[in-house]
Parts: C-alpha cells; sequence; structure tokens
C-alpha cells in the first residue's frame, strides 16, 4: 500500500551559501500523525520521523509545538465530551429512528404532490379523503381509549392522549359548557385535582372528550380514589341505522367508543382473555410498582431519574420510587361495526370498505415515577390518601408510539373537526394542530396554559389550575417526555421543574 | 401506516442492513454531533443522519480504500450539525423574547457546572463558525474519533493531507478561541 505520508528530503539554508547541507524537512502534518500514531503514517514513515527527531533538534522542537497545539485544542473539547452512548440506549435510538422511517420516506413533497393528485381526480379523490379522515376520527377514539383504558397508570392519564413520537405539545382548549358529555370528577375534599387529565376507568368511556372523562389520578385529598368515576356511555347499537346516541347528543367521539376492541394490553392479558368491545378490564397487573431506589429504576427505564433539587415547603423530600414497566397495547377498530353508525351521522362512506379492521399498537416505554408526598399506588388501589394531600410527582419516559394500520394518522385533526357537534373553536385548534408529532394536551376552561417557556433549555409546557390547586408542566428533552405534576400553583410547579437534574 | 422494518435495502446486495450500519455507527456520529451541538440537539441530529441514510444510502465503489459508509455518515451529520448552530442563534434569540414576554417567574440558577458547561460549549461552537468548513469539520471529526483515513473520505482529501489540515485548523482555532476570549492563555 502507497504510504500516506512522505517524508520531503529538502535543502536548507544555513549560516552561508557554502555551508549548505542536505536535511531532511518533515512537515507538521506529518509529525501529527506520528503523534496521533494514526496508521495513515505507515511504519517506514514512523521510522523516517523515529530518526529525525533523535538526530535533528529543530524537528523535536517541531514536534513539541504540534503537541502543544493538539493538547490546547483536546483542553478546550475536552468538556464537551459525553460518555459513548451504551448498547441499550443505541437500541432505543434505533428503534425510535426506525419508527420515523416510514413518514421520512415519504416526505412533505412526496405528501404534497399526493395532495396534488387528489385534486386532480375530484371523485375519486373525494372518497380516497373521506376514507382518510374516517380513518383518523377512530383512531383519535381509539388512542385515548387504549391509553387509558387499559392502562390506566398515572403516566398514561398523564399523558392523555399521544401520537406518533410527539415531539412538541399543542393545547387543546375544551370548553365544557359546548362539549356536554365532557364532565369532570371532583375528587378530594378540596375538590380539586390535576389538570387535563381525563382518565376514566371506565375504558371505552375513557375517552378524553369523551363522556365519562374524569380527572387525575393524583386527587388533592379526601377519599376519592384517584380514578374517574365513569359516566353514561354514548350507546350506539352495532350495526344501527339510527344517529348514534353519542353524536345526537353533541358526545361524538364517545359514540365511537364500542366499536373499539382491545386485543392484548397489561391489564386484559396478552391472550385478549378480557378483551372487549368499547370496553376493557380494569383488574390485573397494577399500572406501575415500587422499586428500591433511583439505580433500579434506571435499570429498568433506560434512562437516569432526575430529581428535583427544590420541592414545596412541607413536602417531605423523601422520594418514593416508582417504574411503569414498557406496556404495548394492541387493539382493532370496527370498521364494519362503525360504518353505518357514522352513515347515520352523516359521514356514508367515510371508512375504507377494503377491510372491516384497523389494527392499531400502541406501545409505551418504561416509565419512571417519582412522587413526593404522594403515593399512587395507594390512590389507585382504592384510595388511602389523607385529606388536603399535597405532594409532588415526577415522571419521565421515552416517546410512546403509535403505529396504525389501514388508516391515515396524518389526517387526524382535519377529521376531527368535521365531527357533527364538535364546537368550532375546537375544531379551529385540531385543524391547525400537526398531530404526526405533537402530544395533544387538552385543557378545560378552568386552567391556564403557558408555553414558550424554558426548562433547562427546552420548551415546556405549564398547564396549572385557575384556582391555584393544581400545576403541571410538561417537555422534551433528548427524546424523553418529562412531566412534573403537583398540588400547588403554576409557580411553584415551574420552580420544581426547573430544579429537575 | 404499518411501520415495519424495512432494514434490507431491497435487492441491492451492496448496501448493508440498516440495523447493521446504525449499530455499527451510531455512536460514533452521536459522539461527533455531541462535541459540536451538545446533548440536547445530538441524538435528533444523529437520527436525522439515519434517516437520510435510510432514505438514500449512498452507492459503495469498488475503489473505495476506507469505509464510505461510515465517511458519508460523518459528512452528513457534521453538515446537519453546522446547519443546526446557524440556525439555532437565531431560534435562541427568538425564544429568549418570548420567554422575556411570557414568563415573568424567576429562573431558578441552574448548577454551576450546568453553566459552565453551556459556556463553554457555546464558545467552541462560535470559534468553529469561524473556520473554513473544511478545516472545522476535518477538527470535529478528529475531536470525535475519527482516523486520518475516515476524515479524508469524509472530506474529500487524500489521508497524506489529513495531518496539515489538522494541524492548520487546531491553530485557526486555537487563535479564534482567544480572540473570543481573551482570558485564556496557553
Amino acid at each position: 500500500m502507497k504510504p500516506h505520508f512522505s517524508i520531503t528530503r529538502s535543502t536548507r539554508s544555513t549560516r552561508s551559501r557554502t555551508d549548505k547541507v542536505t536535511m531532511t524537512h518533515i512537515s507538521p502534518g506529518t509529525l501529527r500523525a506520528y503523534l496521533d500514531d494514526d496508521p495513515a503514517l505507515d511504519a517506514a514513515g514512523r521510522a523516517d520521523v523515529a530518526e529525525m527527531l533523535a538526530t535533528d533538534p529543530a524537528t523535536a522542537i517541531s514536534l513539541e509545538e504540534v503537541r502543544a497545539e493538539r493538547a490546547v485544542t483536546g483542553s478546550i473539547f475536552a468538556p464537551l465530551a459525553a460518555p459513548m452512548p451504551d448498547t441499550a440506549t443505541v437500541e432505543r435510538a434505533y428503534h425510535r429512528t426506525l419508527a420515523r422511517t416510514e413518514s421520512y420516506r415519504r416526505g412533505p413533497l412526496t405528501l404534497l404532490r399526493e395532495a396534488g393528485s387528489a385534486f386532480a381526480a375530484p371523485f375519486r379523490a373525494t372518497r380516497a379523503g373521506r376514507y382518510a379522515v374516517a380513518g383518523s376520527v377512530a383512531l383519535v377514539a381509539l388512542a385515548l381509549v387504549m391509553v387509558f383504558a387499559p392502562v390506566g397508570s398515572i403516566v398514561s392519564a398523564t399523558l392523555n392522549q399521544f401520537r406518533y413520537q410527539p415531539d412538541k405539545f399543542a393545547v387543546i382548549t375544551l370548553d365544557t359548557n359546548t362539549v356536554p358529555g365532557l364532565s369532570f370528577a371532583q375528587m378530594g375534599n378540596t375538590g380539586s385535582g390535576l389538570p387535563l387529565i381525563p382518565s376514566g376507568s371506565g375504558a371505552g368511556a375513557g375517552m378524553g372528550m369523551g363522556a365519562t372523562s374524569g380527572l387525575a389520578t393524583i386527587p388533592t385529598g379526601g377519599n376519592g380514589s384517584g380514578v374517574a368515576t365513569p359516566g353514561p356511555l354514548g350507546a350506539i347499537p352495532s350495526g344501527g341505522t339510527k344517529p348514534a346516541a353519542g353524536v345526537a347528543n353533541g358526545n361524538p367521539l364517545g359514540a365511537l367508543a364500542p366499536y373499539l376492541n382491545i386485543t392484548s394490553s397489561p391489564r386484559t392479558g396478552a391472550n385478549g382473555a378480557n378483551a372487549t368491545s368499547g370496553n376493557s378490564g380494569v383488574t390485573g397487573q397494577p399500572p406501575a410498582r415500587l422499586a428500591r431506589n433511583a439505580a433500579e429504576v434506571q435499570t429498568i427505564t433506560g434512562h437516569a431519574v432526575l430529581l428535583p433539587t427544590t420541592l414545596p415547603d412541607g413536602v417531605p423530600n423523601k422520594p418514593l420510587f416508582l417504574v411503569s414497566d414498557p406496556q404495548t397495547v394492541d387493539a382493532a377498530l370496527d370498521l364494519k361495526g362503525l360504518r353505518p353508525a357514522l352513515a347515520a351521522a352523516g359521514g356514508d362512506g367515510l371508512l375504507p370498505t377494503t377491510s372491516d379492521t384497523a389494527p392499531v399498537h400502541v406501545h409505551l416505554p418504561a416509565a419512571s415515577i417519582t412522587t413526593y408526598g404522594l403515593n399512587p399506588l395507594a390512590l389507585l388501589a382504592g384510595g388511602t390518601a389523607t385529606t388536603n394531600q399535597k405532594g409532588i410527582a415526577v415522571i419521565a419516559l421515552e416517546t410512546p408510539t403509535i403505529s396504525v394500520e389501514n388508516l391515515d394518522i396524518q389526517t387526524l385533526a382535519s377529521t376531527l373537526a368535521q365531527i357533527p357537534g364538535i364546537p368550532p373553536t375546537l375544531a379551529a385548534q385540531l385543524r391547525s394542530a400537526d398531530l404526526s408529532h405533537t402530544l395533544v394536551v387538552p385543557v378545560t376552561a378552568d386552567q391556564t396554559v403557558k408555553n414558550g417557556t424554558f426548562i433547562n433549555g427546552n420548551a415546556s409546557t405549564l398547564i396549572a389550575q385557575r384556582d391555584g390547586s393544581s400545576a403541571i408542566a410538561l417537555w422534551f428533552n433528548r427524546g424523553i417526555l418529562y412531566v412534573v405534576a403537583g398540588t400547588y400553583d403554576g409557580a411553584t410547579v415551574q420552580r420544581v421543574a426547573q430544579s429537575i437534574k | 401506516m404499518a411501520i415495519r422494518d424495512s432494514s434490507f435495502a431491497g435487492d441491492n446486495r451492496d448496501v448493508p442492513r440498516f440495523d447493521v450500519i446504525f449499530r455499527q455507527y451510531y455512536a460514533r456520529v452521536y459522539g461527533i454531533l455531541v462535541r459540536l451541538v451538545g446533548p440536547d440537539e445530538a441524538d435528533d441530529i444523529a437520527q436525522e443522519t439515519f434517516l437520510r441514510y435510510h432514505a438514500r444510502p449512498p452507492v459503495r465503489r469498488p475503489d473505495d480504500l476506507v469505509d464510505g459508509t461510515g465517511a458519508w455518515l460523518y459528512r452528513v451529520a457534521t453538515n446537519l450539525g453546522f446547519n443546526a448552530l446557524r440556525s439555532r442563534k437565531r431560534r435562541v434569540a427568538r425564544e429568549e423574547r418570548v420567554t422575556r414576554a411570557e414568563l415573568p417567574l424567576a429562573r431558578l440558577p441552574d448548577p454551576e457546572s450546568e453553566a459552565v458547561r453551556d459556556e463553554e460549549r457555546r464558545a467552541v461552537q462560535a470559534a468553529l463558525m469561524y473556520l473554513p468548513e473544511r478545516a472545522r469539520t476535518v477538527l470535529v471529526l478528529r475531536q470525535g474519533g475519527c482516523s486520518y483515513a475516515e476524515i479524508a473520505a469524509a472530506v474529500g482529501i487524500a489521508p497524506g493531507s489529513v495531518g496539515t489540515t489538522l494541524v492548520r485548523a487546531e491553530t485557526q482555532f486555537r487563535r479564534q478561541y482567544e480572540a473570543m476570549h481573551p482570558e485564556v492563555t496557553r
């Protein structure tokens, strides 16, 4: 192999023209390769350099200059180095990347071309578009049901609703006066709960904007179980031909619940033993379990457990470590049963006829849950909370993912906006939301939202009850979703979140 | 929308499986980027790099003396990293305006070490942006652990020129860094 470096034989002038000696000049680049012990300088080249260093003081000086320059640069860069990612980290990164390949391959230009083609073929395009829209309607409902009903943990309750690898937040304002089906169960004596956490143990009923949404899994006190009280389901006879009751009474999302079949989830069993139509069991595997310490949590979740250095006065500085194992939920949307219901509501032909089911898979990565002054397991188990319990919870997990077959997730917003009964303001927000990479966070009229705040350099969203009874801060950092929730006002929760290290 | 492991590159046997490539190179790509843009963005940009590879992998030429895949990934990663640095300046300024307008709350001070590290990173990034593109790329790749052959393939120069380019780049970088931070002395 031809050596990459050559030793230049040159004539160097010394004291006088008559006193010339032929010397070997070694370039700084070659000296640098020698210092770096890089294979680009082969053995013969290294031998030449070594010989020169032994015989020529000028070369030795040059070498020291190159060495010093290298040391200075190295010292400047040294603090910026980070530990090399371990195998588990690489695997997680791989799966995150792989999950994005589908949408990335198509790209915005491809999508634009597809949209253009649709406009060019009016009739067929219209039906194709309506199919996609119908699929998205179902997907929203399905995602909500699966996130809240089968898993039902504090993590999923906090998330409320997620999209395909969300990396930012969009806030959807829900006006309870214009969404009749929305009812929030007030828990605890103070009548306050964490914001925006429609939970719903009632399975299919637990669709965030559906009939039986309830507040939060961390009550502020009283005997509340921390789980929402199920409300009436919008009843739609499967295969019925009359307008769906849920649609008719202004609860169109709730009307979709009976057509969602949870086939496998941590709470129903992998064989779908408790699989239900529009319902799911709430018994079985608990949503989270206690861990001995932060190290154990880190081993399970694969990410460091970050803790606040600031807590509100009165909150015991004794963390309770919990972990929620990775959870996968498989479900299928009963397109066949849904078609006549949608047709009755004015959505005839919205669903594709090529398939009677739409499989959906949701993956919730392992989550760390660290609480101060609260024990969510006790609360979920039946309400052992003390009156006016105050506390903080810190949750972290990699972004959940949804994969859907046969349906188009990209048109969720416009789909929802077209559902009869959706308030205009809500429809406008849905249209403008980028749902493909956005965690949609519904808020109610009694909550305030602050965007544009930063936590450790990451854009965050802070949502607080107007009465100051509770608040929640959410942000993404390096693919991890962080949530800090507390039974305090927004400023206090914000300060706790900003102290997370 | 089914998401499947489409790691096989079809019938093109010259293109390795995506999962193999990812597992082989991710750590190195991340290591380069974390020095360039910091940990907050390194993972995102590394993902973007591999997504580009997945969408259109480079053609392997028979006369390639070194691993062309690695060189391609390093080149794309550094380009994306420098692009991110250029756009970050504008974005940070915009976000700071928003923060001042919407968040009257006093922010808790970060720990000193974190603040120092952020400051050092910004100083290095600023100095790098003054260097010619080739020089700064060579410097970043070397700091990220790339060999001379890998750097040569990524930048498109002869391996024998890497040392010289590197020495010049380091000198330029150090002078620029010291000019921007007079308190730093050799």
